[in-house]
């Protein structure tokens, strides 16, 4: 399977996105861009998505997770992440972390707990993010 | 339990429509991102049926996709009022 990302351009800088499906508490699969991030050991939404997502307070707890410009408290929820294609479809589950503070972080962000599930392809030149699952794969050759 | 992999799944016709749709809205907003932060920096835009639709929140973006476009999934994406480069290890503003 081949899931397609894209890069934005905002001022001269160029991030990763990929849309992936995540499961409310009631249910809803609600599609949430990702920056893709192969320095993060986690997966985390941002705070904006704490509605959304029908968070609730009093089933989960509070931690810190640091790396994102210093410590920020996060609470923790299970979900689901369902990446789609032409192809088919690709489902992660568990425990999901959300900041709580607008501040930690503007963007959901993906990182190797799922990623490291992928091969993952960067390719500025061709304008071409490509997360690849079998039986897709890659080869490097020279040209 | 961390998030694992859980399982495959072979794509439906919805499934793969709805792959279709969101990969577009997906590229559209990068084609187009640029033009979005000028307009809409500090506000939530959420692109269905490569349209932007924006909001001072998540869900209110959301709804209003919806309110336009009921059979599309929106996308929500932050503007943030500047983009500042973002190297681990490194205060977030340099």
């Amino acid at each position: 399977m081949v899931f397609r990302g894209a890069y934005d351009n905002i001022n001269g800088v160029r991030r990763p996105y990929i849309t992936v499906l995540v499961r409310s508490r009631t249910g809803v699969w609600v599609p949430l861009p990702f920056l893709i991030d192969s320095g993060a050991d986690a997966t985390f939404l941002d705070a904006s998505c704490l509605q959304q997502m029908g968070a609730d307070a009093g089933a989960v707890f509070e931690q810190t997770a640091s790396g994102v410009g210093g410590k920020a408290a996060h609470i923790q929820v299970t979900t689901a992440l369902r990446f789609e294609s032409e192809e088919g479809a690709k489902t992660f589950t568990g425990v999901i972390g959300i900041f709580t503070d607008p501040e930690a972080c503007d963007t959901p962000v993906l990182g190797r707990d799922v990623l490291d599930s992928f091969l993952l392809i960067f390719d500025r030149g061709h304008n071409s993010i490509l997360l690849l699952s079998p039986p897709h794969d890659y080869e490097v050759v020279t040209r | 339990m961390p998030l694992q992999f859980a399982h495959d799944d072979v794509a439906t016709p919805e499934s793969a429509r709805r792959a279709r749709q969101l990969l577009k809205d997906q590229q559209w907003y990068a084609d187009h991102s640029q033009e979005l932060h000028d307009r809409f920096a500090g506000f939530f835009v959420a692109v269905a049926g490569e349209e932007p639709f924006a909001a001072a929140t998540r869900e209110a973006a959301y709804a209003l996709a919806k309110q336009h476009k009921p059979d599309r999934d929106p996308i929500v994406f932050f503007l943030p009022k500047e983009r500042k480069l973002s190297i681990y290890g490194l205060p977030r503003s340099l």
